[in-house]
């Protein structure tokens, strides 16, 4: 008897173990989707070489 | 009736070419995009009001030693009340089968005309970020240069391997012609005994800056916090129900 509800104890502290499975699962998931973020916020063509000048007499 | 004839002229004048602003793309002499050099004059150059681009394309560049070069870029060109602007990427990477045989010398070329009443002359800003990687032959080097009508804006390099950028301001005079003509010009050196994939382009470093990883790195702090806590919450029903709390 005694022995069953030390059993019953144990399945009780694993609880924390499955919630962390869990959590780590979740932040799996979001890891994925950070990664396209990421490249979406390497901006690229703020890097091309760029010239920049004044306007002609009739448009500028 | 009246109403088939207009509604063909509307068709026929929709397919008719617009005003055509053409951009030009050179590598070593070899006119690979429109007309090298541009036609001076309206029809070959962007007019206030009008745009290129963003327009990409490649090009295979085989030397006469056998180097093979894979050229890309991507170019744009405007001009309205905030001036003319221009803008080429351009990335080379060696696609040869082993190391290559020869100093292979790439001159690139983004010719670009505007067209207005003149005259042109003026503040002219370069800015030029230059990459070279590391498996590029010994004394490779990369630079860059913005002509416009002939007249240096600034040389940015040459440097070697690496990721670098300069930026120029030049007042230039003389520029009476109605024709503006932009020639962004860059020079890639790929020296002998370059490695297979080594390239260069005007790409700067594809490392995050600082501020773009700062998204990432407080969605990672508050993710572990989350973490912790809902962890810390857990426990504390679990012993509460097994002490009968």
């Amino acid at each position: 008897m005694e022995s069953d509800e030390k059993k019953e104890e144990c399945i009780e502290e694993s609880e924390p173990q499955s919630d962390r499975r869990e959590a780590l699962q979740k932040l799996g998931r979001f890891a994925a989707y950070a990664v396209p973020f990421t490249v979406l916020a390497e901006s690229k063509k703020a890097a091309a070489a760029t010239g920049i000048g004044p306007g002609g007499g009739g448009g500028g | 009736m009246p109403f088939r004839y207009g509604f063909g002229l509307i068709t026929a004048l929709l397919l008719l070419p617009g005003p055509a602003a053409a951009s030009s793309i050179e590598i070593n002499s070899t006119c690979v995009v429109g007309t090298c050099p541009p036609v001076s004059g309206p029809s070959d150059a962007v007019s206030f009001g009008g745009s290129v681009g963003p327009t990409a394309g490649n090009y295979l560049y085989t030397f006469g030693n056998g180097d093979p070069f894979n050229v890309s870029w991507t170019y744009s060109a405007e001009y309205d009340s905030g001036g003319t602007r221009l803008a080429v990427d351009f990335s080379v990477d060696y696609v040869g089968i082993g190391p290559s045989t020869g100093n292979d010398s790439l001159n690139l070329q983004y010719l670009q005309n505007f067209y207005d009443t003149g005259p042109w002359d003026g503040n002219y800003t370069e800015y030029i970020p230059l990459f070279l990687s590391a498996d590029a032959g010994a004394g490779s080097t990369v630079s860059g240069e913005l002509f416009y009508d002939g007249q240096s804006v600034g040389l940015v390099g040459p440097d070697g391997p690496g990721t670098y950028s300069g930026m120029n301001s030049t007042t230039l005079t003389g520029l009476t012609d109605p024709t503006l003509s932009a020639d962004f010009q860059f020079i890639f050196n790929f020296n002998q005994g370059t490695v297979t994939n080594a390239s260069a382009s005007t790409i700067s470093s594809d490392v995050p800056e600082p501020a773009q990883t700062l998204p990432i790195g407080i969605f990672l702090v508050l993710s572990g916090l989350y973490f912790r806590f809902a962890s810390k919450r857990t426990r504390t029903e679990s012993n509460q129900r097994t002490h009968g709390i």
